[in-house]
């Protein structure tokens, strides 16, 4: 096995990682991403000869330097999950208000200085 | 000042997003109803009296609890306008005093004869001005109309003007998601997505030293493109 191959999963790897953030993602698959990372870190801290070992067989060197990567791309993962949530929320909040004001329009006079009319005949026809 | 009032009906509802517009709202609202336009003033979460001073005019003013941008305040005055049955074009107008009422009669005039789904307002077309624009922001202008046509194909000469009227069809097949100000790219995306017929009216741009205090920053083109992107993911 030489370096080009390890190189080559790789970069496989973080396109995989890439597509899967902008196509592939639910809520589900997300958790389970979570809960493997957690396993795999601790087997890491068990047995940190593993790291080396793996290391060495993708032609990255030393297992600091893999744990090193794996450290970004769990980084960018927890960054785009909380982007995802984030955005969630956001558009939840803006359809609420949105239909707040929609619910409570209000009316200026019907002519420059007179009276507003009142604003219970002004919900539209939805 | 415009000449009295001539078009048809009040089948054209106009939608003003507003933030803290209290200074200038009045004075553009009371230039607007002399016409037979439905108006529609979306306060989005002012903290000056902006939906008081629009109320003493015969408008409609929809608020918006807290600040969303201008994306949110346009989507839920589009909502409201389609609510209306006898709506048949929506147009929008800024609440800052730099459009003109003339150039909103032509678009709308536009609209109705041409049967284009979408006509949008450009300062950069022949017949169309924008004296006193700082140079800094028509370079950035350019420089969207540029992406623009590089990411929808769309061949515009001004991509970030808030004058655009729109058919109800039209208007009822937009799906306005961005709140902040990457709504007008978004906009131009949905019209190229869905080959809507548009054309360009040559409008005139306005800039005063209150619309250039109230205006977006040149610097806010970063953010719009960070909603653009960072907005898609679900």
């Amino acid at each position: 096995m030489n370096n080009h191959f390890g190189q080559t999963l790789l970069i496989f790897a973080l396109a995989l990682f890439i597509l899967y953030v902008v196509r592939l993602r639910t809520i589900l698959t997300d958790r389970l991403i979570f809960i493997i990372g957690g396993i795999l870190g601790v087997a890491l801290v068990i047995d940190p000869n593993t790291s080396t070992w793996v290391a060495n067989r993708l032609g990255i060197g030393r297992g600091t330097d893999l744990v090193f990567y794996l450290f970004i791309v769990a980084g960018l993962f927890f960054a785009v999950t909380m982007i995802s949530e984030n955005n969630r929320l956001q558009r939840r909040q803006t359809r609420i208000i949105q239909q707040m004001a929609l619910d409570n329009p209000k009316q200026g006079p019907v002519e420059v200085g007179s009276e507003p009319a009142p604003s219970s005949d002004l919900t539209p026809h939805h | 000042m415009s000449s009295p009032p001539t078009d048809p009906s009040n089948d054209v509802c106009v939608i003003i997003p507003a933030y803290n517009e209290a200074g200038m709202i009045g004075e553009v609202l009371a230039e607007l109803t002399q016409f037979p336009y439905r108006v529609v003033v979306v306060d989005d979460g002012s903290t000056d009296q902006t939906s008081a001073a629009a109320l003493h005019y015969p408008v409609t003013v929809l608020t918006h609890l807290t600040n969303l941008g201008q994306g949110a305040a346009l989507a839920t005055g589009i909502r409201y306008a389609l609510s209306i049955p006898e709506t048949r074009f929506i147009a929008t107008f800024d609440a800052d005093g730099q459009h003109h009422i003339d150039d909103l009669r032509k678009a709308v005039a536009c609209c109705r004869e041409s049967g284009f789904d979408v006509v949008l307002g450009s300062r950069f077309l022949q017949g169309g001005a924008a004296p006193d624009m700082p140079p800094i922001r028509r370079l950035a202008l350019k420089l969207a109309v540029r992406l623009t046509r590089m990411s929808t194909g769309l061949n515009l000469t001004d991509t970030h003007n808030g004058l655009r009227v729109f058919s109800r069809k039209a208007a009822s097949r937009l799906q306005i998601t961005q709140d902040g100000m990457a709504h007008a790219s978004e906009i131009l995306a949905q019209v190229a997505a869905q080959k809507m017929s548009f054309c360009e009216v040559p409008i005139t741009i306005t800039y005063t030293a209150y619309s250039k205090l109230k205006g977006q920053p040149v610097s806010n083109f970063v953010n719009i493109l960070w909603d653009l992107w960072i907005g898609k993911i679900r």
